[in-house]
Protein backbone atom coordinates (compact mmCIF):
# COMPACT_ATOMS: atom_id res chain seq x y z
CA UNK A 1 0.00 0.00 0.00
CA UNK A 2 1.39 3.35 -0.96
CA UNK A 3 0.82 6.86 0.19
CA UNK A 4 -1.44 7.69 -2.69
CA UNK A 5 -3.68 4.54 -1.99
CA UNK A 6 -4.43 5.46 1.50
CA UNK A 7 -5.99 8.74 0.09
CA UNK A 8 -7.08 7.43 -2.45
CA UNK A 9 -9.02 5.09 -0.05
CA UNK A 10 -10.17 7.17 2.37
CA UNK A 11 -11.64 9.51 -0.33
CA UNK A 12 -13.52 6.02 -1.20
CA UNK A 13 -15.13 5.85 2.02
CA UNK A 14 -15.82 9.73 2.28
CA UNK A 15 -17.53 9.27 -0.70
CA UNK A 16 -15.10 12.35 -2.50
CA UNK A 17 -13.92 10.51 -5.38
CA UNK A 18 -14.49 11.75 -9.22
CA UNK A 19 -16.03 8.60 -11.18
CA UNK A 20 -12.87 7.68 -12.64
CA UNK A 21 -11.62 7.41 -8.87
CA UNK A 22 -14.31 5.39 -7.88
CA UNK A 23 -13.94 2.70 -11.08
CA UNK A 24 -10.20 2.59 -10.29
CA UNK A 25 -10.95 1.46 -6.68
CA UNK A 26 -13.60 -0.88 -7.31
CA UNK A 27 -11.40 -2.04 -9.83
CA UNK A 28 -8.98 -2.81 -7.78
CA UNK A 29 -10.94 -4.04 -5.01
CA UNK A 30 -12.06 -6.50 -7.31
CA UNK A 31 -8.39 -7.62 -8.44
CA UNK A 32 -6.30 -7.04 -5.45
CA UNK A 33 -6.69 -8.70 -2.16
CA UNK A 34 -3.69 -7.19 -0.36
CA UNK A 35 -6.21 -3.43 -1.27
CA UNK A 36 -9.20 -4.82 -0.31
CA UNK A 37 -8.17 -6.17 3.25
CA UNK A 38 -6.78 -2.21 3.50
CA UNK A 39 -9.98 -0.93 2.71
CA UNK A 40 -12.07 -3.24 5.16
CA UNK A 41 -9.87 -1.97 8.01
CA UNK A 42 -10.36 1.72 6.73
CA UNK A 43 -14.10 1.06 6.92
CA UNK A 44 -14.39 -0.78 10.11
CA UNK A 45 -12.68 1.98 11.80
CA UNK A 46 -14.76 4.70 9.79
CA UNK A 47 -17.61 2.52 10.88
CA UNK A 48 -15.96 2.75 14.90
CA UNK A 49 -15.47 6.33 14.67
CA UNK A 50 -19.13 7.20 13.15
CA UNK A 51 -20.54 5.24 16.27
CA UNK A 52 -19.13 6.87 18.89
CA UNK A 53 -21.01 8.38 21.44
CA UNK A 54 -21.94 12.19 22.49
CA UNK A 55 -20.66 12.58 26.33
CA UNK A 56 -23.20 13.98 28.20
CA UNK A 57 -22.95 16.99 30.70
CA UNK A 58 -24.66 17.50 34.64
CA UNK A 59 -28.18 16.71 35.02
CA UNK A 60 -28.67 20.55 35.51
CA UNK A 61 -26.48 21.28 33.24
CA UNK A 62 -28.93 23.49 30.89
CA UNK A 63 -31.24 24.45 33.99
CA UNK A 64 -27.86 26.27 35.14
CA UNK A 65 -27.36 28.39 32.11
CA UNK A 66 -30.86 29.52 31.58
CA UNK A 67 -30.73 30.55 35.30
CA UNK A 68 -27.55 32.31 34.54
CA UNK A 69 -28.96 33.96 31.64
CA UNK A 70 -28.63 37.94 31.42
CA UNK A 71 -31.66 40.11 30.40
CA UNK A 72 -30.57 41.47 26.94
CA UNK A 73 -33.21 41.08 24.32
CA UNK A 74 -36.52 42.98 24.36
CA UNK A 75 -39.28 41.84 25.87
CA UNK A 76 -42.30 40.33 23.60
CA UNK A 77 -43.80 43.60 21.80
CA UNK A 78 -47.34 42.84 21.38
CA UNK A 79 -49.27 45.73 19.28
CA UNK A 80 -52.24 47.02 21.86
CA UNK A 81 -55.46 45.96 20.21
CA UNK A 82 -56.52 50.12 20.20
CA UNK A 83 -53.84 52.20 19.94
CA UNK A 84 -53.62 54.71 22.73
CA UNK A 85 -54.45 57.61 20.27
CA UNK A 86 -57.61 56.38 19.68
CA UNK A 87 -58.96 55.51 23.07
CA UNK A 88 -57.49 58.87 23.90
CA UNK A 89 -59.88 60.28 20.89
CA UNK A 90 -63.01 58.34 21.96
CA UNK A 91 -62.47 59.13 25.80
CA UNK A 92 -62.58 62.82 24.82
CA UNK A 93 -65.74 62.20 22.18
CA UNK A 94 -67.88 61.19 25.10
CA UNK A 95 -65.62 63.89 27.77
CA UNK A 96 -67.44 66.07 24.57
CA UNK A 97 -70.87 64.58 24.67
CA UNK A 98 -71.20 64.65 28.29
CA UNK A 99 -70.33 68.16 28.31
CA UNK A 100 -72.75 69.63 25.12
CA UNK A 101 -75.58 67.60 27.01
CA UNK A 102 -74.84 68.92 30.02
CA UNK A 103 -74.71 72.71 29.31
CA UNK A 104 -77.65 72.13 26.86
CA UNK A 105 -79.92 71.07 29.52
CA UNK A 106 -78.74 73.81 31.89
CA UNK A 107 -79.46 76.44 29.41
CA UNK A 108 -83.25 75.07 28.81
CA UNK A 109 -83.59 76.07 32.79
CA UNK A 110 -85.82 79.14 32.83
CA UNK A 111 -84.21 81.53 34.97
CA UNK A 112 -87.14 83.44 35.99
CA UNK A 113 -88.87 79.89 37.33
CA UNK A 114 -85.07 79.48 38.92
CA UNK A 115 -85.37 82.18 40.77
CA UNK A 116 -89.30 81.81 42.55
CA UNK A 117 -90.45 79.67 44.84
CA UNK A 118 -90.15 75.99 43.99
CA UNK A 119 -87.21 76.58 41.99
CA UNK A 120 -85.32 73.20 42.47
CA UNK A 121 -88.60 71.29 41.41
CA UNK A 122 -88.64 73.26 38.39
CA UNK A 123 -85.52 73.37 37.72
CA UNK A 124 -85.47 69.38 37.48
CA UNK A 125 -88.62 69.75 35.55
CA UNK A 126 -86.82 71.13 32.78
CA UNK A 127 -84.03 69.13 32.96
CA UNK A 128 -86.09 66.13 32.38
CA UNK A 129 -88.08 67.68 29.54
CA UNK A 130 -84.58 68.74 28.07
CA UNK A 131 -82.94 65.03 28.09
CA UNK A 132 -86.50 63.92 27.10
CA UNK A 133 -85.76 65.30 23.61
CA UNK A 134 -82.16 63.46 23.26
CA UNK A 135 -83.62 60.25 21.44
CA UNK A 136 -83.89 57.57 23.50
CA UNK A 137 -81.91 54.80 20.99
CA UNK A 138 -78.80 56.95 20.63
CA UNK A 139 -78.63 57.19 24.36
CA UNK A 140 -78.31 53.86 24.69
CA UNK A 141 -75.85 53.22 21.81
CA UNK A 142 -74.05 55.46 23.16
CA UNK A 143 -73.65 54.00 26.73
CA UNK A 144 -73.51 50.42 24.75
CA UNK A 145 -70.33 51.33 22.86
CA UNK A 146 -68.97 53.13 25.57
CA UNK A 147 -69.12 50.09 27.82
CA UNK A 148 -67.86 47.75 25.19
CA UNK A 149 -65.09 50.41 24.43
CA UNK A 150 -63.99 50.07 27.81
CA UNK A 151 -64.39 46.72 28.01
CA UNK A 152 -62.10 46.01 25.42
CA UNK A 153 -59.19 48.17 26.53
CA UNK A 154 -59.66 46.37 29.94
CA UNK A 155 -59.49 43.09 28.02
CA UNK A 156 -56.62 44.10 26.12
CA UNK A 157 -54.64 45.14 28.60
CA UNK A 158 -55.01 42.07 30.98
CA UNK A 159 -54.21 39.23 27.97
CA UNK A 160 -51.04 41.80 27.37
CA UNK A 161 -49.75 42.08 30.85
CA UNK A 162 -50.68 37.75 31.20
CA UNK A 163 -48.63 36.62 28.05
CA UNK A 164 -45.99 38.94 28.60
CA UNK A 165 -45.52 38.75 31.52
CA UNK B 1 -37.32 27.90 7.57
CA UNK B 2 -34.32 26.38 10.18
CA UNK B 3 -36.00 25.59 13.54
CA UNK B 4 -32.76 26.69 15.07
CA UNK B 5 -33.23 29.75 13.13
CA UNK B 6 -36.43 30.40 14.42
CA UNK B 7 -35.64 29.61 17.61
CA UNK B 8 -32.86 31.76 17.43
CA UNK B 9 -35.00 34.73 16.47
CA UNK B 10 -37.49 34.32 19.80
CA UNK B 11 -34.70 35.00 21.79
CA UNK B 12 -33.98 38.05 20.27
CA UNK B 13 -37.28 38.98 20.74
CA UNK B 14 -36.34 38.45 24.51
CA UNK B 15 -38.13 35.13 24.62
CA UNK B 16 -35.93 33.38 27.28
CA UNK B 17 -36.82 30.15 26.96
CA UNK B 18 -36.26 29.19 23.28
CA UNK B 19 -32.90 29.58 23.97
CA UNK B 20 -33.00 27.05 26.73
CA UNK B 21 -34.23 24.93 23.61
CA UNK B 22 -31.35 25.32 21.99
CA UNK B 23 -29.34 24.30 24.94
CA UNK B 24 -30.96 21.47 25.31
CA UNK B 25 -30.75 20.77 21.63
CA UNK B 26 -26.76 21.19 21.69
CA UNK B 27 -25.52 20.49 25.29
CA UNK B 28 -24.38 16.90 24.52
CA UNK B 29 -22.76 17.89 21.06
CA UNK B 30 -20.98 20.99 22.58
CA UNK B 31 -20.06 19.40 26.01
CA UNK B 32 -18.39 16.09 23.87
CA UNK B 33 -16.15 18.85 21.73
CA UNK B 34 -14.94 21.11 24.81
CA UNK B 35 -14.65 17.44 26.89
CA UNK B 36 -12.37 15.95 24.10
CA UNK B 37 -10.39 19.45 23.78
CA UNK B 38 -9.92 19.90 27.72
CA UNK B 39 -9.91 15.87 28.85
CA UNK B 40 -11.65 16.91 32.08
CA UNK B 41 -15.53 16.72 32.82
CA UNK B 42 -15.57 19.62 35.15
CA UNK B 43 -13.40 21.92 32.94
CA UNK B 44 -15.25 20.94 30.18
CA UNK B 45 -18.61 21.45 31.86
CA UNK B 46 -17.38 25.16 32.67
CA UNK B 47 -16.03 25.79 28.80
CA UNK B 48 -19.42 24.53 27.41
CA UNK B 49 -21.31 26.85 29.82
CA UNK B 50 -18.48 29.57 28.99
CA UNK B 51 -19.72 28.46 25.15
CA UNK B 52 -23.26 28.95 25.61
CA UNK B 53 -23.77 32.27 27.53
CA UNK B 54 -20.99 33.97 25.10
CA UNK B 55 -23.22 32.61 22.38
CA UNK B 56 -26.35 33.95 24.20
CA UNK B 57 -24.53 37.23 24.98
CA UNK B 58 -23.44 37.49 21.01
CA UNK B 59 -26.90 36.34 19.12
CA UNK B 60 -27.04 39.05 17.39
CA UNK B 61 -23.36 38.19 15.29
CA UNK B 62 -24.66 35.27 14.28
CA UNK B 63 -25.77 36.60 10.46
CA UNK B 64 -27.85 33.23 9.62
CA UNK B 65 -25.45 32.32 6.50
CA UNK B 66 -23.85 29.36 8.10
CA UNK B 67 -25.79 26.84 10.45
CA UNK B 68 -26.75 27.18 13.72
CA UNK B 69 -24.21 24.42 15.21
CA UNK B 70 -21.28 25.62 13.14
CA UNK B 71 -21.78 29.01 14.61
CA UNK B 72 -21.71 27.49 18.33
CA UNK B 73 -19.31 25.02 17.99
CA UNK B 74 -17.11 27.75 16.64
CA UNK B 75 -17.72 29.56 20.12
CA UNK B 76 -17.66 26.27 21.92
CA UNK B 77 -13.88 24.67 20.51
CA UNK B 78 -12.68 28.42 21.00
CA UNK B 79 -13.74 28.54 24.63
CA UNK B 80 -12.50 25.35 25.05
CA UNK B 81 -9.02 25.61 23.42
CA UNK B 82 -8.48 29.25 25.35
CA UNK B 83 -9.39 27.39 28.22
CA UNK B 84 -6.42 24.31 27.66
CA UNK B 85 -4.00 27.29 26.42
CA UNK B 86 -4.61 28.47 29.83
CA UNK B 87 -4.14 24.90 31.52
CA UNK B 88 -1.03 24.63 29.08
CA UNK B 89 -2.56 21.54 27.52
CA UNK B 90 -0.09 20.95 24.10
CA UNK B 91 -3.06 22.75 21.64
CA UNK B 92 -0.38 21.41 18.33
CA UNK B 93 -1.62 19.25 16.06
CA UNK B 94 -0.90 15.72 14.70
CA UNK B 95 0.91 17.60 11.62
CA UNK B 96 4.19 18.37 14.25
CA UNK B 97 6.02 15.24 13.44
CA UNK B 98 7.46 15.82 16.89
CA UNK B 99 3.79 15.30 18.81
CA UNK B 100 2.75 12.87 16.27
CA UNK B 101 5.06 10.52 17.39
CA UNK B 102 4.58 11.57 20.91
CA UNK B 103 1.11 10.53 20.03
CA UNK B 104 2.33 6.98 19.33
CA UNK B 105 4.08 6.77 21.85
CA UNK B 106 2.20 7.46 24.50
CA UNK B 107 -0.88 5.49 23.13
CA UNK B 108 1.75 2.12 22.54
CA UNK B 109 3.00 2.41 26.17
CA UNK B 110 -0.75 1.19 27.60
CA UNK B 111 -0.19 -2.73 27.38
CA UNK B 112 -1.06 -4.62 24.78
CA UNK B 113 -2.55 -7.23 26.36
CA UNK B 114 -4.93 -5.33 28.49
CA UNK B 115 -5.96 -3.35 25.11
CA UNK B 116 -6.96 -6.90 23.36
CA UNK B 117 -9.20 -7.54 26.42
CA UNK B 118 -11.03 -4.27 25.65
CA UNK B 119 -13.97 -3.71 22.45
CA UNK B 120 -12.61 -1.79 19.41
CA UNK B 121 -14.71 1.02 20.71
CA UNK B 122 -13.53 1.57 24.26
CA UNK B 123 -9.66 1.25 22.62
CA UNK B 124 -10.47 4.26 20.25
CA UNK B 125 -12.12 6.15 22.79
CA UNK B 126 -8.80 5.60 24.44
CA UNK B 127 -7.07 6.44 21.40
CA UNK B 128 -8.96 9.63 20.97
CA UNK B 129 -8.54 10.63 24.78
CA UNK B 130 -4.49 10.85 23.81
CA UNK B 131 -4.55 13.07 20.84
CA UNK B 132 -4.11 16.73 20.97
CA UNK B 133 -7.11 18.82 21.63
CA UNK B 134 -7.30 20.04 18.10
CA UNK B 135 -7.16 16.72 16.40
CA UNK B 136 -9.64 15.15 19.03
CA UNK B 137 -12.21 18.07 18.58
CA UNK B 138 -11.81 17.33 14.52
CA UNK B 139 -12.06 13.72 14.47
CA UNK B 140 -15.36 14.42 16.81
CA UNK B 141 -16.44 17.49 14.56
CA UNK B 142 -16.52 15.25 11.66
CA UNK B 143 -17.46 12.23 12.98
CA UNK B 144 -20.25 12.71 15.94
CA UNK B 145 -21.54 15.77 14.85
CA UNK B 146 -21.24 15.08 11.10
CA UNK B 147 -19.79 18.60 10.02
CA UNK B 148 -18.32 18.97 6.33
CA UNK B 149 -14.75 19.64 5.75
CA UNK B 150 -15.41 23.22 4.45
CA UNK B 151 -18.00 23.67 7.98
CA UNK B 152 -14.76 22.58 9.95
CA UNK B 153 -12.17 24.60 8.69
CA UNK B 154 -14.49 27.23 9.21
CA UNK B 155 -14.95 26.18 12.83
CA UNK B 156 -11.29 26.03 13.51
CA UNK B 157 -9.72 28.91 11.38
CA UNK B 158 -8.06 26.38 9.19
CA UNK B 159 -8.07 25.64 4.68
CA UNK B 160 -10.13 22.94 4.05
CA UNK B 161 -6.80 21.32 2.22
CA UNK B 162 -5.12 21.55 5.93
CA UNK B 163 -8.47 19.76 7.20
CA UNK B 164 -8.40 17.12 4.31
CA UNK B 165 -4.85 16.55 4.83
CA UNK B 166 -5.07 16.49 8.39
CA UNK B 167 -8.20 14.34 8.54
CA UNK B 168 -6.27 12.16 6.69
CA UNK B 169 -2.81 11.93 8.66
CA UNK B 170 -5.49 11.55 11.80
CA UNK B 171 -7.54 8.53 10.76
CA UNK B 172 -4.29 6.69 9.33
CA UNK B 173 -2.42 7.05 13.32
CA UNK B 174 -5.58 5.59 14.63
CA UNK B 175 -5.66 2.76 12.67
CA UNK B 176 -2.25 1.96 12.98
CA UNK B 177 -2.62 2.12 16.78
CA UNK B 178 -5.94 -0.26 16.31
CA UNK B 179 -4.35 -1.90 13.53
CA UNK B 180 -3.74 -5.14 15.83
CA UNK B 181 -7.93 -5.52 17.18
CA UNK B 182 -8.76 -3.76 13.43
CA UNK B 183 -6.90 -6.66 11.69
CA UNK B 184 -8.70 -9.19 14.50
CA UNK B 185 -12.57 -7.73 13.63
CA UNK B 186 -12.36 -7.80 9.85
CA UNK B 187 -10.57 -11.21 9.62
CA UNK B 188 -14.54 -12.83 9.66
CA UNK B 189 -15.75 -9.82 7.31
CA UNK B 190 -12.59 -11.26 4.87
Amino acid sequence: MNHQDDILLWKYIDGDCTPDESDAVQKKLAEDAKFRKAYAERLKLHGELRNMEAEQPSMRFSMRIFESLPDLYGRFTIQPLIRPLWARAFLATLALLVIGFSTYAVLQVDPSAASSSGALSETVHDLTQASERIPYSLMTLLAALSAGFLILVWLDRRLRKRIVG
Amino acid sequence: MDEDVNLVRLVRTGHKPAFKQLVERYEDYVFTITFKVLKSREEAEEAAQDAFLKAYQNLEGFEEKSRFSTWLYTIAYRAAIDMARKKRLPANSIDDDASFLQLEDEVFATPVEQMQDEDLQAQLAVAIDKLKPDDAAMITLFYLQEMSVKEIAEIMNLTITNVKTRLHRLREALREILSRQLKQEIQDLL
